[in-house]
């Protein structure tokens, strides 16, 4: 037996030594050429159809990094010296030029010449009316902004040559380049997409949910995507611009965070996205790697159901706006990566005003408060939480803590993100923490439509009638002064009526290699642009 | 089976039309995506059209990817499938051999050893091992690759034709992309392991100490027979067993796909994408994994019972 032991153990050892026998260089090498880069991404991507895309982020970074549209932000550098596109300046992309002419009421916009898709296929003004006809047949989200615009049919888009469309506004307003510069406005290619359009499903959308092959415009084009492994952009060799300076984009999908920051901090990624935010401030003291921090204006915030008791009674509202520790929350689960939010018009925004904010965190202030709405010995309520999302736990932990202080007494109650998200949508949550809302077209007018108004995603089913008036007589309108006013009268009720508790507008960080240059931030949309980035 | 399937995954709150549509979308909108993916049929009539789907070997398109079920479970499942078998064969040279050998020393510090080891496999959770050996392993001593998946990043898979990385390199003579391959797997195929090498010596152990106890062996021995061959020959093929039923329980379990261990080693196997469907209410790709792991089931234990049927006369009859 003795001599089986020792082969065995012999075996063993063996065994081992073969495992741990790798070359050298094969471990802990940089991430590709200096014309590569690798990206370590949390989620793979999911539905492409550019006009009825699912909103995950990855989905909607691939949409912008492969399409091109007509019109797009401008790039201005700030004093600090960081280039950012500028929320509320407008350049041509596509377009060489636009105007607008009749008052406001056309849009005329002349492409520039000898634009292609990636296939070498023309991009003309009958692809712009396609993508536009298509647009409004399929009547989805992007039909329903456009229209929003006051760009009301397939009508109101007209070829004058082949390089020069005409859009119909019906009411002159603010809206309509912000809600142009977008992926939903993806031109298309007519060849590409039409063969795919049939009786059952008229605008294509299976072929485009999972496809961009020959129909790209932008300077990357997708060159593989292997579901939940990773997927891959190339350099278009037909985009109309310089040519990106990355050759090639590999996104790996590595689902765990920590297995990404081991990653970035070996160097066998030159990105990694979504690390936790406590590892993050960790790698602000590593040498070897840049942590990018851009202020946004992400909307995240506390929302009570106005239309449940007690949250119906505004006195319930402000007590727990008054109890709810704001700096400990944004010290402690948002680790600094967050600046407060002050009004349900974030900073940032055109007319912001944080003037009328004057909670801070006050128990006694909030136990008179809960006397005078009839609550003179506490109360207790439930406040929900998205059982997948870090920051949502740590709210409520700390939110309880809080509470607890001015005698409201409150239950966590967790639940499942898919859960999570129907409830909200159904308006059926009563207390509850909303991640984050980012109003892409940075538009006081637009954004308070949505969360205050609109049947979609007034989650909190907040209802004021001067509020409403104010909303609907400003959306479309070009009076800027009379929208200003307006916009910090609405600022001062819902402030003051505490329709949400306010907490704060996260920052976007961005981990990468000390290698990795040319960095630009869009606020507008928070998508990340690999055009400019460069690698030594 | 399936219509308990099929009911269960629609009874969980939620729809797939809230991933697929996004906030901003009207309740018509709604309407038109949940026409458009047959969700708005009363759910017998679903269940018809799945069942007339299954009929044909068509699993439905997954919500999520976009892509038929059956194209994914393809995809899926040999990623798991080998992962799991290095696993199963690391853990059996091992674990079987260890507890044969605990158990003809019995009550030594051999037997203690293989103890402890055992009560440490199945006492420590597998993503803290995990974490551990990448950090240990990949982090500190670069011993082993990033766990970044089944290959590196920049390395081009060879042309499919098992699913098997290691196979399909090898096949394809790139002794290059085997041998990422190969690397790639030795520390999720390590983790697993040691996670199934404790059942596996535990009942080789006791099951060999029940053969060894009984008058053949005691027989056999007295007859002058070597020990060594005893054990080797006479007891190990009765204690087998046991060791067989518990080697398809543990195999048929890893099968499913361990989730901790392929998210943590980015390993894009069935676990994970079972874990990404019923979190996404995924219900065509809950659905097809359910199946899958039923039909994965039957068939180790329909091998297992080929098995024991060799190796023990008895069960023929």
């Amino acid at each position: 037996m003795r001599s089986f032991g020792l082969r065995l153990a012999l075996a063993v050892v063996l065994a081992l030594a073969g495992l741990g026998g790798i070359p050298a260089g094969s471990v802990g090498a940089p991430a590709g050429g200096s014309d590569t880069l690798v990206i370590a991404v949390s989620r793979d991507m999911q539905n492409l159809d550019p006009t009825n895309a699912s909103s995950d982020s990855f989905t909607l970074e691939t949409l912008t990094n492969v399409y091109s549209w007509l019109i797009d932000y401008k790039l201005v550098k700030q004093p600090n010296g960081q280039m950012i596109g500028d929320p509320n300046a407008f350049v041509g992309n596509l377009a060489e030029a636009y105007r607008f002419t009749d008052g406001g009421r056309k849009l005329v916009v002349t492409l520039r010449r000898g634009l292609e898709f990636s296939n070498g296929d023309p991009l003309d003004a009958a692809a712009v009316k396609f993508t536009y006809d298509r647009l409004f047949d399929q009547n989805a989200t992007t039909a329903a902004l456009t229209r929003m615009a006051k760009i009301t049919d397939k009508g109101s888009v007209k070829v004058l040559d082949d390089h020069t469309v005409e859009f119909d506004i019906a009411d002159p307003n603010t809206l309509v380049l912000g809600n142009m510069s977008q992926y939903g406005h993806a031109i298309l290619n007519p060849r590409v997409v039409r063969p795919h359009m049939t009786a059952d499903d008229p605008a294509a959308h299976e072929w485009l949910k999972s496809n961009t092959k020959g129909t790209e415009s932008g300077p990357y084009l997708l060159e593989s995507w292997e579901p939940g492994v990773q997927f891959t952009f190339a350099r278009n060799p037909h985009y109309w611009g310089p040519p990106a300076r990355i050759a090639r984009v590999v996104f790996r999908i590595v689902p765990d965070p920590s297995t990404r920051l081991a990653l970035l901090k070996s160097g066998n990624v030159d990105i990694a996205r979504d690390l936790a935010p406590l590892d993050e401030v960790e790698l602000m003291h590593d040498p070897s790697v840049t942590v990018y921090r851009f202020p946004t204006r992400i909307t995240s915030f506390l929302g009570m159901n106005a239309k449940v008791p007690p949250f119906n009674n505004v006195k319930v509202r402000q007590a727990i706006a008054w109890a709810t520790p704001y700096n400990t929350i944004i010290r402690n689960v948002m680790v600094g990566f967050a600046r407060p939010l002050t009004s349900p018009v974030p900073s940032g925004m055109p007319t912001h005003t944080d003037q009328y904010f004057a909670y801070r965190t006050d128990p006694a202030k909030a136990k008179a408060l809960l006397a005078e709405a009839g609550y003179p010995n506490g109360l207790s309520v439930t406040f929900t939480s998205r059982a997948d999302l870090a920051e949502s736990k740590g709210i409520a932990v700390w939110l309880r803590s809080g509470l607890a202080q001015a005698g409201i007494t409150v239950t966590i109650n967790e639940m499942q993100g898919a859960a999570f998200t129907a409830a909200l949508q159904r308006h059926d949550l009563v207390f509850f923490h909303h991640p984050g809302w980012n109003s892409i077209n940075n538009d006081p007018f637009y954004h308070l439509y949505w969360l205050m108004q609109s049947a979609c995603c007034d989650y909190t089913n907040y209802a004021n009638a001067t509020v409403n008036d104010l909303i609907t007589k400003n959306m479309i309108s070009t009076d800027l002064k009379a929208r200003a006013a307006a916009s910090r009268r609405i600022q001062q009720i819902a402030t003051e009526e505490a329709a949400w508790v306010f907490l704060y507008q996260p920052d976007l960080v961005l981990t990468t290699r000390k290698t990795i240059g040319g960095v630009v931030f869009y606020p507008a949309d928070v998508r990340v642009r690999y055009y400019y980035m460069t690698k030594e | 089976m399936t219509l308990l399937t099929f009911v269960l995954t629609r009874v969980l709150p939620g729809s797939p039309i809230d991933e697929i549509a996004g906030p901003m979308a009207t309740s018509q909108q709604r309407q038109a995506l949940m026409r458009h993916y047959g969700l708005d049929r009363p759910l017998w009539t679903q269940y018809v059209a799945y069942l007339g789907g299954l009929a044909r070997g068509d699993l439905g398109t997954s919500f999520v990817t976009s892509r038929p079920v059956a194209a994914d479970l393809a995809s899926f499942f040999p990623a798991t499938m080998e992962l799991t078998t290095w696993a199963m064969l690391l853990a059996v040279v091992v674990g079987v051999p260890l507890g044969v050998w605990s158990a003809v020393h019995r009550g030594t510090w051999i037997d203690h050893a293989t103890r402890v080891l055992a009560v440490a496999g199945l006492a420590l959770p597998v993503f803290w091992v995990s974490l551990v050996l990448i950090y240990l392993c990949f982090y500190v001593w670069h011993l082993v690759p990033p766990p970044i998946g089944r290959l590196p990043a920049l390395v081009t898979p060879p042309p499919p034709v098992t699913g098997w990385m290691v196979v399909d390199s090898a096949l394809a003579r790139n002794w290059a992309v085997l041998g990422d391959a190969a690397r790639q797997l030795i520390l999720p195929v390590a983790v697993l392991a040691l996670a199934a090498v404790a059942p596996l010596a535990r009942v080789a152990r006791t099951s060999m100490l029940d053969v060894l106890g009984a008058e053949h062996i005691r027989a056999t021995r007295s007859l002058g027979i070597p020990w060594r061959r005893v054990v080797w020959t006479y007891a190990l093929r009765n204690a087998m067993l046991p060791v067989l039923t518990m080697l398809a329980i543990v195999y048929g379990y890893l099968l499913g796909g361990s989730v901790l261990v392929e998210t943590l080693f980015a390993w894009p196997g069935m676990g994970r994408y079972a874990f990404n469907a019923i979190s996404g209410n995924d219900y065509p790709a809950a659905q097809g994994f359910i199946l899958y792991a039923t039909v994965v089931y039957l068939v180790i234990f329909i091998v297992v019972d080929v098995c024991s049927a060799i190796l023990d006369p008895r069960i023929r009859t």
